[in-house]
């Protein structure tokens, strides 16, 4: 059993990840609203496409709506019809005149029904003015309420716009390259240590995990491409994190260069090691410091939601980390795989 | 050889993404909220993960015929 | 007082060794002329922005061509021989500084020549000025001691490039935001902040290479 229990272990986390990866719903959402523009003082119906809203459970009698602005400007809807599997018709009685001063406003359509929870599309409906009257613009929208919303029940995931499904890529994309450094990370410990102690096993760790580590990154870009071309449209944007993963990955393919072009033993070690130790500290900033400095589409820079934000939440952390355990784990053990021959190899040029 | 192996991963990972992007098609991966596309982000996955133990045993192999043609 | 004066007998031997060897100092410089003479005739107008990116690109290749004899010029002997007089940190501080001058009069040496043949959108020529002497510095820290791993790779005039190009990146990208300062392109809100960011990048790198040099120069 000794020496066994981690692989077991990777092994069992991954099988955790695809499965309840995959079978944890997505939460309801709206994926579009139809007519986007409507007019001042006229009577609209706006269809709204949902997702995953699971309409046929409900009765039109729950269903509410409201356009919404700031939370402060509200406007009940007329009345909420099922028009299809999965859609909506909103009927709205829009009054004369607009709260604010200005030629368009936008508002965001919400709807909401028990168990399902309280849905949004931020920022879609854009209401052209009519009337100029400020003050009773004011009290025509702010004598309704939103009431009490109800919260989705049951587990599942966030309901992520132009996302959707594709939101379970984070358990495998993201970990895919919080693995790859966790594995660089201990490939330099192992080779601080074959400085120290000149021992070849040390540095038979360290190429190893590093080998294993450039994997990943290149599994990391190509599972990145697919995703960023059917989220942003191309396989690959000029944007930062990613060029800088391209760097980080042709910095370790260099070091992969370099060990074969040197062809004793004991000096391939010493070189590779010290190249090893110094390129971590400059992928270091490449990764972690400038990506900061600069705008991009990329979550975690910029201007942009992190992990911290709405991307993630406590539902898909059950998930997300669990995933970089096991990916870490299963690269562990196919360093452990390499390490393993690498010492075979060494004995038998011994011999 | 080990250049090789992750060149023809490249190119594998690179004709998985256009195959499944124009194979039934332009719509297939947008279908079902979009949902193949992480399959194919398991698929090239899963194949990173096989390449390299194909990879692996062709390294052991070739120990185990030095050790036979050795004794 | 012994280590400092080594180091001044250490530079002193690469610059008669450089004097010695006047065509190299040449060829950087025809190297550098000839670049601008045809970027200047192949894009007629150059925008700032432009003018930035391709004042840095020629200054990487240029440095990678001037710093790959800085260690393969040491034949072995010769090298055993400072080996026994001096100590190896020693060896790499008088690397730094030497190199560290030279890429600085290059740097300067390509400003002028973008001035004269392509055009001059330089604003502030003292934040631009210490964009360069920042990027000397940097470039020198990371080419010093991967040419030195590169000298014992054996192929060295592609492994060196191989290994250094990717490696200087972070230090270029923020001497292209200090310059860009310089020029006028970009803001000087954050440029404080890209100073001390690079300087403490720096520090770390001269850090990590007086602590691998000894390794590997004992190879």
């Amino acid at each position: 059993m000794k020496g066994i229990w981690w692989k077991g272990l990777g092994v069992l986390l991954m099988l955790y990840v695809i499965i309840v990866g995959f079978l944890m719903p997505l939460r309801p959402g709206i994926t579009t609203a139809f007519p986007q523009n409507i007019k001042s003082g006229e009577t609209s119906v706006i269809t709204a496409s949902t997702y995953n809203a699971r309409l046929e459970t409900l009765s039109a009698s729950d269903l509410r709506a409201w356009l919404v602005r700031d939370t402060t400007y509200i406007l009940q809807a007329q009345s909420v019809k099922i028009s299809g599997d999965q859609s909506v018709d909103v009927t709205f009685d829009v009054p004369e005149n607009l709260p604010v001063d200005e030629e368009v406003l936008d508002f965001s359509l919400v709807l909401d029904a028990p168990e399902m929870g309280s849905i949004v599309l931020p920022y879609s409906i854009f209401i052209a003015k009519k009337g100029s009257d400020l003050s009773s613009g004011m009290t025509a929208w702010t004598s309704d309420s939103l009431g009490k919303l109800n919260k989705h029940k049951g587990l599942a995931i966030p309901f992520r716009n132009l996302l959707f499904e594709t939101l379970r890529n984070t358990y495998f994309h993201v970990s895919l390259w919080f693995s790859m450094f966790i594995l660089f990370l201990i490939s330099v410990i192992y080779s601080i240590k074959f400085l120290r102690k000149r021992e070849p096993y040390f540095d038979n760790v360290a190429s190893s995990l590093v080998e294993v580590g450039t994997l990943f990154g290149i599994l990391g870009l190509a599972t990145g491409a697919l995703w960023a071309k059917n989220t942003w449209g191309t396989y690959w944007t000029t944007d930062v994190k990613l060029n800088m993963a391209a760097v980080s990955m042709m910095i370790y393919a260099a070091y992969l260069v370099l060990r074969s072009s040197i062809k004793d033993g004991d000096k391939k070690a010493i070189i590779s090691s010290s190249y090893n130790i110094f390129a971590f500290f400059i992928i270091v900033p490449l990764i972690f410091v400038i990506p900061r400095l600069t705008d991009s589409l990329h979550p975690g820079n910029g201007g942009n939601p992190g992990f911290g934000g709405e991307d993630m939440d406590n539902t898909m952390r059950m998930v997300f980390y669990p995933a970089i355990i096991a990916f870490t784990l299963i690269g562990l053990w196919m360093s452990n795989l390499m390490i393993r021959y690498k010492k075979l190899r060494n004995r038998i040029d011994e011999i | 050889m080990k250049y090789k192996l992750l060149l023809v991963l490249a190119i594998i990972s690179m004709s998985i993404n256009t195959a499944f992007a124009h194979g039934d098609g332009p719509d297939f991966f947008r279908s079902i909220g979009k949902i193949y596309v992480v399959v194919g982000v398991m698929v090239i996955t899963f194949i990173g993960i096989t390449c390299f133990l194909i990879y692996i045993d062709r390294k052991i192999k070739k120990i185990e015929n030095e050790i036979s043609s050795h004794n | 007082m012994k280590v400092l004066s080594n180091i001044w007998y250490l530079i002193l031997k690469d610059f008669n060794i450089e004097l010695r060897q006047r065509y190299i100092l040449a060829s950087i410089f025809l190297y550098v002329i000839s670049t601008v003479f045809i970027i200047s005739k192949i894009l007629q107008t150059v925008s700032p922005m432009l003018w930035n990116a391709i004042f840095w690109i020629l200054f990487i290749f240029t440095a990678v061509s001037a710093m790959m004899k800085s260690f393969s010029q040491e034949i072995s002997q010769r090298s055993l021989y400072y080996y026994y007089l001096t100590g190896p940190i020693e060896i790499i501080i008088a690397k730094f500084i030497y190199n560290f001058f030279s890429l600085l009069l290059m740097g300067l040496l390509i400003m002028a020549a973008f001035i004269v043949f392509i055009n001059n959108p330089i604003e502030n020529y003292g934040i631009f000025v210490l964009g360069v002497i920042l990027g000397a510095l940097g470039v020198s820290v990371i080419f010093t001691l991967v040419s030195s791993i590169a000298s014992k790779g054996g192929n060295s005039a592609t492994l060196m490039s191989v290994l250094s190009i990717p490696l200087v990146l972070p230090v270029v990208l923020f001497n292209l935001r200090i310059t860009g300062a310089g020029i006028g392109i970009l803001g000087m809100t954050t440029i404080a902040n890209d100073i001390l960011l690079l300087l403490s990048i720096i520090t770390i790198l001269v850090g990590v290479s007086l602590i691998l040099f000894p390794q590997i120069w004992r190879t």
